[in-house]
């Protein structure tokens, strides 16, 4: 039976015309990954209220809904997690220790800790207009989940470890380092300068 | 403390738009086979399976979704596929021709027709595991992770998926017995 169904399936194929039209289809789809627009400074606050509004709605829907998932399924990325109560337990949740951020650029009014399976630890600071994310996983893949391409890189060093801060003309909006058996990344909602990822970067402990 | 120690690297929109292209070849000639397969054992259209592939891939681009490793990424493509393929039987018309089953007509391969007649004709969630279990080789705990049920659910499954499939081909054909 695994003999010929194998036999059978082997016949569908992707045709090397099919991989050609496919790949042009892609290499011209309208994407929101890689194609970032930075809003001037006086529209931020109207678009923090718009993405405000349509979280609370989405909540709500999915709350009514009783699920977490898209039409197609698709979670976004998000497989299995589990909610902690605190960092400690977030810890032994993934299996090992997981930092906490000593300095947050704004009053953080709500700290929310998620294990995803797989042991991706996850801390979320929030305050009313802004957020910040940090994450731990084992290995030296990058665990921000942020496949943007920014248009601006530079490098720091903290501590002894080089740390990647991505962003664009106005700030840095994404951190990434390892140290050769985790790896760490901490994405905020607002755009930073070098200085306040110094001290966001000096206080993980 | 803190210091720079590289100078500030600039990345224009034709740069960045070469990254996500990189990256949709790179899927589509690691997992487009694969994808395509699973999508017409659902389907049995090309068409239908094809463009199955195509917003799969796209969905992949569009989410970036956060995957560890190889495994995760393949199994996040096969749950997406498998959603949009059922998404489509359900909401959408299903194309008619099965190209499949023509060309093994064409090529007399009658057993081979007998056979891929039979899945076809096992309900969708018997068909899912026989394919990710005989075709893809996978463990009933990856199909678990796919198609997002229980382990038990898949053997359950795929223990039922074998009987009505021995029920009709009868003997001559070895089923394996192992999970």
């Amino acid at each position: 039976m695994e003999k010929a169904y194998r036999e059978i399936m082997d016949r569908v194929v992707l045709s090397e015309a099919t991989e050609a039209r496919l790949l042009q289809t892609l290499r011209t789809a309208q994407l929101q990954t890689g194609t970032t627009t930075r809003f001037p400074r006086y529209h931020r606050l109207a678009v923090a209220a718009c993405v405000a509004l349509l979280l609370a709605g989405a909540v709500v829907l999915l709350g009514e809904r009783g699920e977490k998932e898209s039409p197609s399924g698709v979670q976004s990325g998000l497989w299995d997690r589990t909610e902690a109560a605190s960092c400690q337990e977030l810890s032994q949740l993934v299996g090992f220790p997981v930092e906490t951020l000593g300095a947050v650029p704004f009053e953080v009014t709500d700290v929310r800790y998620t294990a995803y399976g797989g042991g991706l630890a996850e801390i979320a600071y929030s305050g009313e207009e802004q957020n910040l994310v940090l994450r731990k996983a084992m290995g030296q893949t990058d665990p921000s989940g942020d496949y943007t391409a920014y248009a601006v890189q530079t490098t720091v060093e903290v501590d002894g470890s080089t740390v990647t801060l991505n962003g664009a003309e106005d700030g840095y909006c994404l951190a990434v380092w390892q140290d050769g058996t985790y790896s760490w990344s901490i994405r905020s909602t607002m755009a930073y300068s070098t200085d306040v990822w110094t001290e966001i970067l000096e206080s993980v402990a | 403390m803190c210091r720079a120690v590289s100078e500030t690297v600039r990345q224009d929109p034709e740069d960045r738009r070469a990254v996500v292209n990189q990256r949709a070849e790179a899927l589509l000639k690691t997992h487009g086979p694969g994808i395509l397969r699973f999508a017409y054992s659902y389907l049995h259209n090309m068409a239908d399976a094809e463009e199955i592939l195509q917003d799969t891939l796209i969905q992949y681009l569009k989410t970036a979704p956060v995957l560890e490793t190889e495994a995760h990424e393949k199994a996040w493509l096969y749950r997406v596929a498998g959603n949009l393929s059922k998404n489509r039987i359900a909401y959408n018309r299903v194309r008619s021709a099965d190209e499949l089953n023509e060309s093994l007509i064409a090529d007399q391969r009658e057993d081979l027709s007998f056979v891929w007649e039979a899945v076809k004709a096992l309900p969708l969630r018997y068909r899912e595991v026989i394919h990710l279990f005989y075709y893809e080789g996978l463990s009933t705990g990856h199909i678990a992770a796919i198609l997002k049920v229980k382990e038990s659910t898949v053997r359950s499954r795929l223990l039922r998926g074998r009987e009505k499939l021995k029920a009709v081909l009868k003997e001559g054909y070895d089923f394996g017995e192992g999970l």
